[in-house]
């Protein structure tokens, strides 16, 4: 005869590990972008130290629920084109700052950032996401974008978070209003 | 399943009692034997549970199921073959066939009436040691003197055995 509370803690325990497996393919996508990021001399700890914090958070978001899932993908998209953007600019060796020529990398970072905050809003709210999932998302998109933007600088990194919250606030506040 | 699907743990007791049944009797019509059907049953309930974060809620939650029930039923079904073909078919007969023959009733009883033949030749003292008697008083022998003893009566049954029927 079998146990059925016996079956349904091993059940439990195999629905954690099975979740946590399913959440752990990320990394298949996340550590060759680490990869790349640590490739560069300058700023190699910091890129290490955000790559374990941007896996560790999107494992854990995924093998919470199906929302953190959708949340991580949104926010991967989103983060890829801050990410693929600042991998770009670093190459031509420029610095994000506040004065002189620095003011246009500034302002190409608050653009992207922008765009990727648009996206997250957008899509969010096509799924009927709730404050939560679009944090959650944000965040995941902070963490891929300052991957990508860290050589640009504190300001560069500075200009996409802003970029962010002013892309989701604007697509919040247009949708609200329409 | 769905709600397991979306990271609802609560819903594991819940589809424990409704798929359970289910499961248990398709494993039971897939191999006809209760203990086996269960020990599938179960690997099946496990499976589902560590699969279902990649279950397509699109899809038929039973269907699904079914499907790895299936494949599990298969695998025993194959396993039991291959046992039947290591062993061999009168082997496993043999093993599984709980009635005796006449040949082997012959021959236990040959055997039983010899091993009294053998044991009468040996003294008191040494069928006390092996067992064949019990002692009429509590022993207080130590347990090393006791497997001693033993170990010297065996050797003397052995000794009778062979000087009357050859090699045991």
């Amino acid at each position: 005869m079998v146990n059925l509370d016996e079956l349904r803690t091993r059940a439990l325990h195999a629905y954690e590990l099975g979740r946590l497996r399913t959440a752990s393919r990320v990394a298949i996508l996340l550590i060759p972008i680490a990869a790349v990021c640590l490739l560069e001399a300058r700023s190699r700890e910091a890129c290490a130290c955000l790559s374990v914090l941007l896996l560790v958070a999107a494992i854990w978001l995924r093998w919470r629920d199906r929302r953190g899932t959708e949340s991580v993908t949104t926010g991967l998209l989103a983060g890829s084109l801050p990410l693929a953007a600042g991998l770009s600019i670093g190459q031509l060796d420029l610095h994000c700052g506040l004065a002189g020529g620095e003011v246009f990398c500034t302002t190409f970072a608050v653009f992207v950032g922008i765009l990727a905050g648009s996206f997250i809003a957008f899509r969010e709210s096509r799924s009927r996401g709730t404050l939560w999932s679009g944090l959650s998302a944000a965040g995941i998109t902070l963490l891929a974008a300052s991957l990508g933007c860290l050589r640009l600088g504190i300001v560069g990194v500075a200009g996409v978070v802003l970029g962010i919250g002013l892309g989701m606030a604007a697509v919040v506040l247009a949708r609200r209003a329409t | 399943m769905v709600r397991l699907s979306d990271g609802d743990r609560s819903a594991v007791p819940t589809l424990l009692d409704q798929l359970w049944p289910i499961i248990l009797a398709f494993a039971e019509r897939g191999l006809r034997h209760r203990e086996d059907a269960e020990d599938v049953a179960q690997e099946v309930f496990l499976r589902i549970c560590s699969r279902i974060s990649d279950f397509d809620r699109e899809r038929d939650g039973l269907s699904w199921a079914f499907g790895i029930a299936s494949y599990e039923i298969m695998t025993q079904r194959r396993r039991q073959q291959r046992r039947r073909e290591t062993f061999g078919s009168s082997g496993m007969d043999r093993r599984i066939d709980p009635v005796e023959s006449q040949e082997e009733a012959f021959m236990r009883q040959e055997l039983a009436a010899v091993l009294t033949t053998v044991v009468g030749t040996l003294s008191a003292d040494d069928q006390l040691a092996l067992g064949f008697v019990e002692s009429p008083v509590s022993s207080d022998l130590t347990h090393a003197t006791r497997r001693k003893r033993r170990q010297r009566a065996l050797e003397r049954l052995r000794g009778v055995w062979r000087k009357l029927y050859g090699e045991p």
